[in-house]
């Protein structure tokens, strides 16, 4: 599926938006991200594919359907669009229950292939709150509802506004886990906007960034936001991916000009050694002194999660670790290739 | 005092009945939309609110009259509006349309129109998503704008004398019956049972007005 997307208009005396790309779903992935800080005009081109505000010019496209064409001109309806929009706030109907709010756009879905009730209140795990009022769901709950209710309408294409920006830490980590298990359950490619870098690493694959109204940049995910600077802290980032990443400066020697930009790395926890005493003698160059914070069971394997500054972990054998004699607190090395560093 | 509390009620009745898909459809779109000469079509609106009642029945008369602009036409068909109850629920009906716009659109303007905009991208049409979610949302407000209405029509007096008259039975509500007891001695002791019937009843419609808005939507 493509989504062709040029957007222009004046937002206030100081602001405009003009945001131009093209997605190719198929090709870039099913989840697509518009990444940008605060008020750089994500959350309002989303809104402009959604129907919900008409842009005064140009063009939105998604295959052959034209959404808005301003010389023709067409504008076609939201209600028309077939696309399931998920804003911020999740905007559950608060005169409804969820069950209601759930079902609410099943009558457009109705004799096109679209998720089942059943299969999506399952996989959203909403069936324990069908006959709940709104108003005493958590953010969380909230969001799945409203990501339930898109998706009950049969779209094409969902729109998700910061999914999880309004939620906690814990709750955050959950929420992204549905929307990846949504779009791989349901086949529903995905939009979604987000200032968080740590999410669109996660979900997205493809990056379309965003800057004062523009887009400035659009390419695969690490590409793009491996050009940024690093943010000052990457507290978020170590605790949602699935191998630990790291901060530090990426350099590199070309034509003899030495070139220093931040970067982000993971490190695979199965490259990593550890040693109970600086190794000495090694061909490996990077050891870093840490001390042993927790020791968990991973399959036929355990995880050995260190803090050296940086959270690390090492994936050893369960003897290794016996005859290592490891335990929360130890102090250890952690050894590794620099090849093994995946730099983004 | 019998036909005349019964006749204001069935006027007040029939008065909201009139004036509520007017007040509701003119407060959304004063709600909801931004046009030019806005400011001045809301002041049009507003006017029978200042504009003395009795010129208000005048004005009915001018355009409800058997010689009136649409009094004529209607009094070819059979129609008689001034002078009849229909009159007298005209009258109350222009006379309560002001409050009843005012009260629906605060309670239109509410509503998050935003919920409007996630009923659309769900497949609803405009009417669905009116009838829907913007109507019940508004609820309370719609009901005390109903509320208002009828508590208007049941004090409704000048306008309801000039463009329908003071005919017991037919158009004496209880306010021109209070009036009519008044201009004679005898009458004045007999007052005071439609004139505690009328305090009674603004009461019980004020404190359900106010039950209305406050009120929560589930």
């Amino acid at each position: 599926m493509i989504l062709d997307v040029v957007v222009r208009t004046p937002l206030s005396p100081s602001f405009a938006l003009d945001a131009a790309f093209v997605l190719d779903f198929d090709r870039q992935g099913p989840v697509a991200a518009l990444f940008g800080p605060t008020g750089s005009g994500k959350s309002t081109t989303l809104a402009a594919i959604a129907g919900v505000l008409r842009p005064q010019r140009d063009r939105i496209r998604c295959d052959n359907d034209v959404y808005f064409d301003w010389g023709l001109p067409i504008w076609l309806p939201p209600s028309s669009r077939r696309v399931g929009w998920v804003p911020q706030d999740s905007l559950l109907f608060p005169h409804l229950t969820v069950e209601e709010n759930l079902r609410f756009g099943v009558r457009r879905a109705r004799g096109r292939e679209a998720p089942e009730f059943g299969d999506v209140a399952r996989v959203l795990e909403l069936s324990a709150l069908l006959s709940r009022g709104t108003s005493s769901l958590s953010g969380g709950e909230r969001q799945r509802v409203a990501l339930g209710r898109a998706l009950l309408s049969g779209p094409r294409l969902l729109l998700l506004d910061e999914p999880v920006s309004a939620l906690d830490e814990a709750s955050r980590l959950r929420a992204l886990d549905f929307v990846e298990r949504v779009v791989e359950e349901f086949r529903v490619p995905a939009l979604f906007v987000s200032h968080q870098r740590t999410e669109v690493l996660r979900l997205a694959k493809w990056v379309v960034r965003m800057e004062g109204g523009k887009s400035v940049e659009e390419g695969p995910a690490a590409e793009v936001l491996g050009n940024l600077p690093s943010p000052g802290s990457v507290d978020n980032l170590l605790r949602l991916e699935p191998g630990p990443l790291l901060s530090g400066r990426h350099v590199s020697v070309s034509a003899g000009v030495k070139v220093e930009r931040p970067a982000w790395a993971r490190l695979p926890s199965a490259a990593v050694l550890l040693a109970r005493r600086a190794p000495t003698d090694l061909s490996a160059r990077n050891a870093l002194p840490g001390r042993v914070l927790s020791i968990v069971e991973a399959g036929p394997l355990v995880r050995v999660a260190v803090d050296a500054g940086q959270a690390i972990s090492a994936d050893l054998t369960p003897s290794a670790v016996r005859d290592l004699g490891l335990s929360p607190g130890a102090d250890v090395w952690c050894v590794f290739k620099a090849q093994a560093l995946e730099v983004i | 005092m019998t036909p005349a509390l019964l006749l204001s009620l069935l006027v007040g009745v029939l008065a909201t009945i009139l004036v509520l898909p007017p007040a509701a459809l003119s407060g959304w779109l004063f709600a909801r939309r931004s046009f030019r000469g806005k400011a001045l079509a809301e002041t049009g609106l507003m006017l029978p609110l200042v504009v003395p009642p009795v010129v208000t029945g005048w004005i009915l008369l001018l355009l409800f009259g058997r010689r009136g602009l649409f009094g004529h036409a209607l009094d070819e068909v059979g129609l008689r509006i001034a002078f009849s109850t229909a009159g007298a629920v005209l009258a109350c009906a222009v006379m309560a349309f002001p409050l009843a716009f005012r009260a629906c659109r605060v309670a239109f303007e509410q509503v998050d129109p935003r919920l409007e905009g996630v009923a659309r991208t769900l497949g609803a049409g405009r009417a669905r998503t009116f009838l829907a979610v913007t109507l019940p949302l508004a609820k309370g407000g719609v009901v005390a704008a109903a509320i208002l209405a009828f508590a208007r029509s049941l004090g409704e007096f000048g306008a309801t004398m000039v463009f329908a008259g003071n005919v017991p039975g037919e158009t004496q509500t209880l306010p021109l019956l209070v009036y009519t007891l008044l201009q004679t001695p005898a009458g004045f002791d007999a007052a005071w049972r439609p004139a505690l019937a009328s305090v009674a009843l603004a009461f019980l419609l004020l404190a359900a007005g106010e039950w209305a808005l406050r009120r929560r939507p589930a």
